[in-house]
């Protein structure tokens, strides 16, 4: 019978030096990988690094993975959160200015008026998060922008459920009084 | 009332299209680490090829070997003779 072909398989092959198992799993998990570290660190370049770092590491400790202790997502995921925990506590300089940066998260709608609003929106967001305490941070970009499960949030934090909820909890009281809105 | 898509209201832009191409390099260029067992076996595959590869482990071990051969040849080689004196007295001559 042959073997399901699953992120586990392309893994062992990667540990084997296979460099186009790597290069699959990279352009699959890249997009995700991505916006988490972007939604995290607020900064192209730092998210850029952080992903890199992660992948990396991915392809020289490939045979240390353990398929049957998680998901190959949730093992990338607890690596790249980490990059950028990392990278937040040692970040010492201001964000950018977030008008500066308001064209990358604009949409293609045609209508100018409906592109400016979902650019402050998106602003305004991006603030709001930005001010949260790291773990309410992660939990909030994790579960809520990413659709991650708060099981595997809760594996990728290294927590238990109920402390994935309570910091989603305080995430969400807190964005709202910030933003206003109901999340 | 449906529930804004905060996906929507806060879109991440996409990678960078070289991003991809970026990280395989730099990944590439960096050693792969081997789990324990391969370690060891890749040792022992590389020993038994190169017989220079852990000269002094095989000096030892072979010294070790002829050490614990020698020992166990003279302990067995030449069983000891029964003193007769000895011989006497279980006898209660």
């Amino acid at each position: 019978m042959t073997e399901p072909v699953t992120d586990a398989y392309w893994l062992r092959q990667v540990a084997q030096g296979n460099q186009a198992a790597f290069r699959h799993l990279l352009d699959a998990h890249l997009p995700k990988a991505y916006a988490i570290a972007y939604r995290l660190l607020h900064n192209r370049e730092d998210a850029e690094e952080a992903v890199q770092d992660a992948f990396s590491k991915v392809w020289t400790h490939a045979a240390q993975y353990e398929a049957g202790k998680s998901a190959f997502s949730t093992w990338l995921y607890t690596i790249l959160t980490r990059r950028c925990l990392d990278r937040l506590r040692q970040r010492k300089r201001p964000n950018d200015p977030i008008d500066a940066r308001i064209d990358t998260v604009a949409d293609d709608s045609p209508d100018q008026a409906t592109q400016l609003e979902t650019a402050q929106t998106a602003a305004a967001l991006r603030r709001a998060v930005a001010t949260l305490p790291e773990k309410q941070k992660l939990a909030i970009v994790l579960c809520y922008f990413e659709g991650v499960s708060n099981a595997q949030a809760a594996l990728i934090m290294g927590l238990n459920i109920k402390a994935v909820e309570g910091l989603l909890f305080r995430a969400r009281q807190s964005l709202k009084s910030i933003l206003r809105i109901d999340l | 009332m449906t529930e804004p898509d905060p996906k929507t209201q806060w879109p991440a832009p996409p990678p960078a299209p070289d991003l991809a191409s970026r990280i395989a390099a730099a990944a590439f260029a960096l050693p792969q680490a081997q789990s324990p067992g391969n370690k060891w076996r890749e040792a022992v595959m590389r020993g038994l090829s190169d017989w220079r590869y852990g000269l002094a482990y095989k000096s030892a071990a072979l010294l070790a070997c002829a050490l614990l051969g020698l020992g166990l040849g003279l302990a067995t080689a030449y069983p000891h003779d029964p003193d007769p004196i000895d011989i006497a007295f279980m006898a209660e001559l």
